[in-house]
């Protein structure tokens, strides 16, 4: 049986940086699709569900944190790494409670997300280090 | 104090904003770059300045972080007003903001961080408000080409120095500074080319990060 390649879902709604990101994961081969609500990547990961959610916090509609409880909901063991310019203090410790992989600020660093999904491929992402925290 | 609740809260949601504003152009102007690599060697006339032009980019978002963070540290700083402050952290806080006055008179800048946190009486803002009024008085007397140093002592009276270099008289600060220094409460005092906030020191269980 053929091993199921690795994806990324990547839920964003700014539209540039949400696109321009996952151009950049595509072109190190990673798969990315590009969801810009929280709804349409709840959608999105009831059709397929991928190896790896990228969720940004503040967003139009379903909050970060919203998706993220539906997520576990549906999915308790969907490895989900935060990527955010900003959240409340409450939504930080809220996510952590609901158990993400880890946490990484805007601007990214690129580098450093590459590491964290090199880690979530070798199965290795429960144990990725959050980010030392938010900038709120 | 609504007041600058306001303008702290106004301030904040700006800077969450730049923060995905410099994130769109970062991984714009990355993505070109990658591109670029991709394809070999730039056979682009000119292909090297777009490499430098890439480069200047990423520089910049990185200024451009940097200093949204000491906003976003600013904006917070509003939001609470507690009976004491690390006297370390919020000196390196209005760091930079002193740098840019020492630029703009063509002086020198600086500065050195406490190793250790220092708690003292009084809120973050007056701090800052006192640091940047002895600033300006110390810099008033400053010729281009001088140093203005700041730093902290520890010690029974926690102090904030700003020192030019080399020495200048330095002249009576405004009255606000006078009234920043009651308010926090502080002794700002003057002596050869020096301003000192000598503050008070909390008291155990006064100490309380913001």
């Amino acid at each position: 049986m053929n091993e199921r390649p690795f994806d990324i879902l990547l839920i964003d709604d700014e539209e540039d940086y949400a696109l321009t990101l996952g151009e950049r994961l595509e072109l190190r081969d990673l798969e990315t699709r590009v969801a810009l609500s929280g709804e349409q990547g709840l959608e999105m990961l009831a059709e397929r569900r991928p190896s790896l959610v990228l969720l940004d916090m503040r967003m139009p509609g379903l909050s970060g944190v919203e998706v993220l409880e539906r997520i576990r909901q549906i999915a308790p063991d969907q490895t989900v790494i935060i990527i955010t310019g900003y959240c409340s203090e409450g939504d930080f410790v809220r996510a952590q409670s609901l158990g993400v992989q880890g946490y990484l600020t805007k601007p990214l660093n690129f580098e450093e997300l590459l590491q964290a999904i090199e880690k979530c491929r070798e199965g290795g992402c429960s144990a990725l280090p959050l980010a030392a925290g938010p900038i709120c | 104090m609504r007041n600058a609740l306001f303008m702290g809260l106004i301030t904040a949601s700006i800077t969450h904003e730049m923060q995905n504003v410099m994130a769109i152009i970062r991984e714009s102007g990355a993505l070109v770059g990658d591109v670029m690599r991709l394809n070999g060697p730039p056979r682009l006339k000119h292909g090297d300045k777009l490499q430098s032009s890439l480069g200047n980019i990423e520089e910049q978002v990185q200024r451009g972080r940097e200093l949204m963070l000491m906003l976003n540290g600013f904006a917070h700083a509003a939001e609470d007003f507690p009976a004491s402050c690390d006297a370390v952290r919020f000196t390196a806080q209005i760091a930079p903001a002193l740098q840019r006055l020492a630029r703009l008179r063509e002086c020198g800048f600086i500065f050195e961080k406490g190793a250790a946190p220092l708690f003292v009486k009084g809120n973050a803002m007056l701090l800052m408000q006192g640091i940047y009024l002895a600033a300006l008085a110390v810099l008033d007397v400053c010729a281009p080409g001088d140093t203005l140093e700041l730093a902290t002592e520890p010690g029974q009276t926690p102090t904030v120095i700003l020192r030019t270099r080399p020495d200048r008289a330095v002249p009576e600060p405004s009255q606000d500074f006078h009234d920043v220094c009651t308010g926090l409460p502080a002794d700002g005092r003057t002596e050869p080319g020096a301003c000192l906030i000598g503050l008070t020191p909390a008291r155990a269980g006064e100490e309380r990060e913001l």
